[in-house]
């Protein structure tokens, strides 16, 4: 296992090189000018220049490059070419919010999701199974948006039993913040949890024709033991891939949720850079979804061990 | 005949006494009062469709960061009556030499700061040199070139030193919409390294939090001292009824009006023009809209670099096929005021009368100027961006009408940063753009002037525009501004089409908003009956 993790983080700092370079030559070929956003319409000439000139931004390409991984070694992200603020700081700011927002939507789509798709493929073609089916292909056909202007009409603005937008710290005010959450998690849980019950059902379907499984039922072992101990968990690893996915692209911010229940997360931050040329924001942001999708998956990875004991990272 | 006697008694005669003044009294409207006596307390509760960029107002341009903190928490030396005339503010007087080149302030005595210090000669020195300083970079940098030197010569009087007559000076010292020279506190900023970590200055409400992409707080400065007096737009006794007023950071239309219908919020700004029809039936809400000294106006640009658009009959052909009245009917479903003036409607030098001049919706004469233009069928780019809809939405009507006599137009959509990029290098055929309305001719006309970006020269236009810059006598400066409204109805440098009115719903307990309010909401003057 030691090796297969120091092999694992230097495939990580390999990526992390790329996908630098990548994000820094992409943000900063596409056309646009991030002085002129900041002063506006009105900016003459030479305040253009003195602006471009005092945010490094009339040094060649290579220059900015190396001067940029230079501090961000030093752990510096650098500062925001709109607002002067620290990167990191940024970042630090919204990613409480994103991360509260993600947990509970994975947290509510697994508690419906894996039992669903569990129940679907034990009454495979059966009416509960084709109910299932209609209902996984409405759930990740309805856009996330739409759901989201739903239910806020619904449950904010009709029932006015939650708050409508914004957002509450669950370490500031517990239940407070947990009725600020439902909504946003609830308008992204039907795709998530499509996509999980289906990954569910399909598994089992497949597990469930192993061997062992036959084996396990002959020898008389109890009907939930086999399904939830043996069948599921050998299922699950797919199931996981599936998650990791989804954690990933949770945690690099749900830009349109965010922007409909005005939650302060990476997602806005992410979306208001790239409009705006915040080259710095944007870098550092890229490089933090990098750097969560590459410790999420080194994390999936290293568990399919425990739900598949043949796996094993270790040399023989 | 029996004469009957009426006996009266003293204590009668005191109550037909009480009962006459009592009716005089009513009458007077002394003892029974329709006003609501205004009640300080509450939170005034605001959505904007966009979070602040910054907070030191000398660094930005943005029109958000100038609609939230100015006149709240930033103020301004000089300001605008219920006529828009230009009064002093933050100052008792001011008084320009006879050569033009020294303006003299004289300051009002004992204006706090929120930190407790007194305004001073020295604050407004440093907030005026802090704005147009080159390495900060100031957001006055460059018009503010003509100042030399800022002078203090009292505790409380200034002198602003020019190297030439500066006639939209007072203007800019003015100016709350945008780009205001904000007095600052010299001691506070020095002190935390020439940097705003914290807006402080001598409005009404000060700066308390600033939750990003979430909600701006302000809060009641107990010890507001800066103005007295009847209120006369911006002039006047500041009250801050509320305890504090909060900013909602809200970009989609249906959030904040949903916001509105549930009660989480007062006042919405932005309303969407397709709602406002509904809206208007609400009893529970007060709708305003109208054009305001500052809105945007809405235009093509036209890159007189291109061997059509530099063509004054294809120009011609251009304008008279545009109907501005349907034009604005689609892009803001009508909540606009059509115009091809560069004058702005609200303006003292404006009358109906002048669109007189400008080429209206003709197809027959659009045609004949098509013809003697010797366009051949060649396509015109339409460059555009959804920024905002309005951009886009002129410039599809535009594409049907110029379709229509026989231009061929093609739409190409771009996003914001890169529209702003392709403006500032010309690198288009027609432009669909706005312009951010001023109340200063001089900035207005600056389109016109010889740093435009899309190649229009007219020695004609350029030596009024400085005649307007050289002199101080406002009437001089309106004739000459007519006078360029005249040629570009003649020479056609851009195509305006309509400006856009400002659109507010507000709940109908918070009252004191008025017409005014459209212009620059004094939300220190609201408050709420419920």
């Amino acid at each position: 296992m030691t090796h297969y993790l120091i092999r694992r983080f230097i495939s990580v700092l390999l990526t992390l090189c790329l996908v630098s370079i990548l994000v820094f030559s992409l943000i900063h070929l596409i056309p646009g000018d991030p002085v002129l956003v900041i002063l506006g319409s009105t900016a003459e000439r030479e305040q253009v220049e003195t602006l471009r000139n005092k945010l490094g931004l009339d040094r060649p390409l290579l220059v900015s490059y190396v001067s940029w991984m230079a501090n961000l070694l030093r752990g510096d992200m650098g500062t925001s070419i709109i607002t002067g603020e620290p990167v990191t700081q940024m970042i630090v700011q919204r990613l409480p919010a994103t991360m509260t927002v993600a947990a509970a939507a994975l947290l509510l789509s697994m508690l419906f999701s894996v039992p669903a798709g569990l129940i679907a493929s034990l009454r495979h073609n059966t009416y509960i199974d084709y109910i299932f089916s209609g209902l996984v292909i409405l759930a990740v056909s309805a856009p996330s948006f739409w759901l989201a202007l739903l239910f806020m009409l619904l449950f904010s603005v009709k029932l006015k039993i939650l708050p409508m937008m914004g957002y509450v710290s669950i370490f500031e005010n517990f239940w407070q913040g947990l009725k600020y959450l439902i909504l946003p998690a609830l308008s992204l849980t039907f795709m998530l949890g499509a996509l999980l019950a289906r990954m569910t059902r399909s598994s089992m379907l497949e597990v469930l024709r192993e061997d062992y499984i036959i084996t396990a039922l002959a020898k008389g072992i109890p009907y939930w033991l086999i399904i939830l101990k043996h069948a599921l968990k050998n299922a699950f690893p797919p199931v996981l891939t599936i998650l990791g996915f989804q954690i990933g692209y949770l945690l690099g911010g749900t830009v349109i949720i965010e922007d409909i229940y005005s939650i302060p997360g990476v997602g806005r931050l992410i979306f208001s850079a790239i409009v705006s040329r915040d080259y710095q924001v944007v870098q550092g942001c890229i490089l933090l979804v990098t750097v969560i999708y590459v410790f999420v998956y080194t994390i999936v990875d290293i568990s399919y061990v425990y739900f598949d004991p043949r796996l094993s990272y270790d040399k023989k | 005949m029996r004469i009957q006697k009426w006996h009266v008694s003293g204590r009668g005669i005191m109550k037909a006494i009480g009962i006459g003044l009592i009716v005089i009294l009513i009458n007077a409207g002394l003892l029974v009062s329709t006003q609501a006596i205004p009640k300080r307390g509450g939170t005034l509760r605001i959505t904007i469709p966009t979070d602040l960029t910054q907070i030191d107002i000398h660094k930005i341009n943005a029109g958000i960061d100038n609609q939230v903190l100015v006149m709240t928490v930033y103020e301004t030396l000089l300001t605008y009556d219920e006529k828009t005339n230009i009064r002093p503010f933050l100052c008792e007087s001011y008084k320009f030499s006879q050569d033009g080149l020294t303006l003299t302030l004289n300051l009002k005595k004992g204006v706090k700061f929120h930190n407790g210090e007194e305004m001073k000669a020295e604050d407004v020195k440093f907030s005026l040199d802090r704005c147009r300083d080159p390495k900060l970079p100031g957001i006055h940098m460059d018009d503010l070139k003509p100042i030399m030197e800022v002078k203090i010569t009292g505790p409380y009087q200034v002198q602003i030193v020019l190297s030439k007559p500066m006639a939209n000076l007072i203007n800019l010292l003015a100016n709350c919409v945008i780009r205001a020279i904000a007095i600052m506190p010299r001691k506070a900023i020095e002190a935390s390294g020439n940097k705003v970590v914290k807006p402080i200055g001598t409005g009404p409400y000060q700066f308390a939090s600033w939750e990003r992409d979430n909600k701006i707080t302000l809060k009641r400065f107990e010890a507001y001292s800066s103005a007295d007096g009847p209120i006369n737009g911006l002039l006047g006794k500041r009250h801050a009824y509320f305890d504090e007023i909060i900013y909602y950071v809200m970009k989609e239309d249906a959030t904040r009006i949903m916001a509105l219908d549930r009660g989480d919020v007062d006042m919405v700004t932005w309303v969407p023009y397709m709602q406002l029809d509904d809206l208007k039936k609400r009893k529970d809400l007060n709708i305003f809209k109208g054009v305001a000294p500052q809105s945007s106006h809405y235009l093509f640009f036209l890159n007189f670099n291109h061997p059509l658009l530099s063509k004054l009959e294809f120009r011609k052909a251009l304008a008279y096929a545009l109907d501005r009245n349907e034009i604005t009917k689609v892009a803001l479903w009508g909540c606009g005021k059509p115009s091809f003036s560069i004058i702005w409607p609200t303006s003292q030098g404006y009358s109906p009368e002048i669109e007189k001049l400008a080429p209206s919706y003709d197809p027959t004469k659009a045609k004949e100027f098509l013809k003697k233009s010797g366009y051949n069928g060649e396509t015109i780019g339409i460059l555009t961006s959804k920024q905002y809809s309005m951009y886009y939405d002129q410039a599809v009507a535009a594409q049907a009408m110029w379709n229509s006599v026989g231009i061929k137009t093609k739409i190409e959509i771009v996003d914001w940063a890169t529209h702003m990029v392709r403006w500032k290098q010309g690198q288009h055929d027609i432009l669909s753009f706005s312009m951010i309305g001023r109340l200063d001719p001089i900035a207005q006309a600056w389109v016109l002037g010889p740093n435009n970006y899309y190649g229009y020269k007219n020695q004609e236009v350029f030596s009024l525009i400085k005649a307007m810059e050289g002199t101080l006598d406002q009437e001089k400066i309106n004739e000459y501004y007519g006078k360029i409204y005249e040629i570009t109805t003649k020479d056609i440098p851009f195509l305006i089409n309509f400006y856009r009115e400002d659109t507010f719903a507000i709940k109908a307990y918070i009252k004191g908003f008025d017409k005014f309010d459209i212009f620059k909401t004094r939300v220190w003057n609201l408050y709420s009956d419920k």
